[in-house]
C-alpha cells in the first residue's frame, strides 16, 4: 500500500508530504524549526533534542533549546540551532 | 485562558523517561507549551487548565511526579485576589470613589449677572436641584433648567446652563431695563443766598421773582404751585436760578517773601533697595548741596523678560537757594487780591463767574498786609425744598 502511494506520487510528481505521512521540517533562520508528522520526543536535554519520525531519529542539537509547542503531530523548537541530522534508519515501529 | 505551569520530574526508580509522557499527553490531545528541559531528569512544561484533569490519570501510569509552579488567567482570579485583599479593596475603593466623586457637582459658576446677586441666583439654582454636592444625574438638563430658571427670574433676559465634568455653569444675560425716574414730590425753589437775580428759567412751576429783584436766603425763587385758586396744583418746581452774590474775604499778605529757586546744578545718585534698607550704589565722592529738591524715579530693570528683583531709584538733587524779596505795598495789594480771589474760587461751584472785586479796607502793620475785598460773584443759587403745608392757600 505504501509502496503503491509513494509510486502514485512519483508519477503525479506531488510534494512527498501531500499523501505520504512524511515528515517535514521548516528551519526557520537559525532560531525556529518547524517539525510536522513527528512521531514522539525521544530525548529532550537543553543541547540536544532527538525526536522521532518515519525517517528515522532526528538529532536537533544547539543550545537553550525549547520547545515553544507541542502537539500529536506538530513540534515548534526554538533556541540556538546549530545542526539538524537523522541519526538512524527509518523506524516504522515507533508509533 | 487560564495556564499551569509544572514541574515534571522522573521518578528514579521508574524506568519510563519523561520525553515518553510526553509523547503520550500529545497523542491524548493535550497540547504542550514552553517545554524547557531543566536537567536529565526534569522538565518544565505549560498546558490549559482545562486540560490539567485529563493529564491527571496519564500522570499516575507514567513514573513522573508533577509540581505546578505558577498559575495564571482568569481561573486563578480569585484566588490572587484573595492574597492580595487589601490591595485590591483599595483600588475598588479608588475606583469607586473615583467614580462617585466625578458624579458630583462640585462648582456652580455664575457669569454675567450685573443687576442679579450671585446669591440669588445661586438659591434659585438651588431650588431646582443644581447645588454644590448635588448627584449630576439628578439634575434636570440642562436645556430644561435654563428654561425654568429663566422663568423664575424675570429680570433676566437669558440663562445658559452648561456642565463640564464636576462644573455647573450658568450663564446669565440681564434684560437691560430703562433707568427708573422716581416721581418727584411737589417742591420749591428757594435761595440759597443773598443775592441780586441775573437770570431765572423755569422749566416746571411758576417763578416768583423776575431778573435784577433782590432775594433773601431762604426766598422762593420758583412757586411749586401753579394755577390759582380752585385750580391750582402743586408740582415739583425744576428750573435754574442764577444771581449776583456778595462775599467778603480778608486777606494777610507779607511784605517779605522768601522764595526757593532752582540754580540748575545737579548731582545724581543711584539706590538699590534691600528689604528696608537703601544702598546708595552709585553718587559718592560728589560735592553736598546745601540746600536741594529731590527727585526719585524708581527704575526696574528687565533681563531677557526677567524682573531684576530689587527695586532700583534714581534720585537727582537739584540746587536751590533762598531769594529773599521785599514787596512794594502795592505789589502786596496785587498779591492778596489774587489771594483772595483763588481762595473764593475753591469754595464755589465750577459755574461761578467772578463779576467785580473792591478792595473795602487796606491796612499794613508789622511788616504784613492785611485787607478786606468784597467780591460780586455770579452763581447759581437754586436749592429744592419741598412743600410740607400742601394747603395751598399760602
Amino acid at each position: 500500500m505504501r509502496r503503491w502511494r509513494e509510486g502514485f506520487t512519483q508519477l503525479m510528481h506531488l510534494p512527498g508530504d501531500a499523501l505520504l505521512d512524511v515528515s517535514r521540517l521548516t528551519w526557520i533562520g537559525r532560531k525556529q524549526l518547524h517539525i510536522e508528522n513527528h512521531r514522539g520526543l525521544i530525548r529532550f536535554q537543553p543541547d540536544r533534542l532527538v525526536i522521532a519520525t518515519i525517517e528515522g531519529s532526528l538529532e536537533i542539537t544547539g543550545q537553550q533549546l525549547e520547545l515553544q509547542s507541542m502537539s500529536a503531530d506538530e513540534m515548534f523548537v526554538v533556541g540556538v540551532i546549530a545542526r539538524c541530522s537523522y541519526i538512524t534508519g527509518t523506524k516504522e515501529s515507533t508509533k | 485562558m487560564s495556564h499551569l505551569k509544572l514541574e515534571l520530574t522522573k521518578r528514579t526508580e521508574s524506568d519510563k523517561t519523561i520525553e515518553a509522557l510526553l509523547t503520550t499527553l500529545t497523542l491524548n490531545g493535550i497540547p504542550l507549551h514552553a517545554i524547557k528541559p531543566l536537567t536529565d531528569d526534569k522538565l518544565l512544561i505549560q498546558i490549559r487548565l482545562s486540560d490539567y484533569y485529563k493529564l491527571r490519570p496519564l500522570f499516575r501510569a507514567s513514573g513522573c511526579t508533577w509540581r505546578i509552579k505558577r498559575r495564571w488567567g482568569i481561573a486563578f482570579l480569585p484566588h490572587r485576589i484573595s492574597r492580595r485583599l487589601f490591595f485590591v479593596l483599595g483600588a475598588l475603593f479608588f475606583l469607586t470613589s473615583l467614580y462617585v466623586l466625578s458624579s458630583l457637582i462640585w462648582r456652580v459658576e455664575v457669569e454675567g449677572n450685573t443687576q442679579i446677586s450671585h446669591a440669588h441666583i445661586r438659591e434659585m439654582a438651588e431650588a431646582e436641584g443644581l447645588y454644590r454636592g448635588q448627584w449630576k444625574p439628578r439634575v434636570a438638563s440642562p436645556e430644561i433648567l435654563a428654561k425654568v430658571l429663566e422663568r423664575k427670574m424675570p429680570e433676566v433676559a437669558w440663562i445658559g446652563v452648561t456642565y463640564s465634568g464636576t462644573k455647573a455653569h450658568i450663564h446669565v444675560v440681564d434684560r437691560t431695563i430703562p433707568n427708573k425716574v422716581t416721581p418727584k414730590k411737589p417742591q420749591h425753589i428757594i435761595a440759597t443766598h443773598d443775592a441780586i437775580v441775573t437770570d431765572i428759567s423755569a422749566t416746571k412751576g411758576t417763578p416768583v421773582v423776575q431778573r435784577n429783584d433782590r432775594v433773601i436766603r431762604g426766598g422762593i425763587l420758583i412757586s411749586g404751585i401753579v394755577g390759582d385758586g380752585e385750580h391750582a396744583a402743586l408740582v415739583p418746581a425744576e428750573g435754574t436760578v442764577r444771581g449776583l452774590v456778595w462775599y467778603t474775604q480778608s486777606v494777610v499778605v507779607p511784605l517779605q517773601v522768601t522764595d526757593e529757586r532752582l540754580t540748575g546744578k545737579h548731582l545724581d545718585q543711584t539706590y538699590v533697595r534691600l528689604f528696608k534698607y537703601e544702598l546708595k550704589i552709585k553718587g559718592y565722592r560728589q560735592q553736598v548741596f546745601k540746600q536741594y529738591q529731590t527727585i526719585r524715579v524708581r527704575q526696574q530693570f528687565h533681563f531677557m523678560g526677567i524682573r531684576f528683583a530689587l527695586p532700583i531709584y534714581k534720585q537727582r538733587q537739584w540746587q536751590t537757594v533762598k531769594v529773599k524779596t521785599i514787596r512794594t505795598i502795592a505789589a502786596a495789594r496785587a498779591a492778596a487780591m489774587e489771594e483772595a480771589k483763588r481762595a473764593l474760587l475753591l469754595k464755589l461751584d465750577k459755574d461761578a463767574v467772578i463779576r467785580e472785586r473792591k478792595l473795602l479796607h487796606e491796612n499794613s502793620r508789622g511788616g504784613k498786609v492785611y485787607i478786606n475785598i468784597h467780591v460780586e460773584v455770579e452763581q447759581a443759587i437754586t436749592k429744592e425744598t419741598e412743600i410740607i403745608d400742601r394747603s395751598i392757600n399760602g
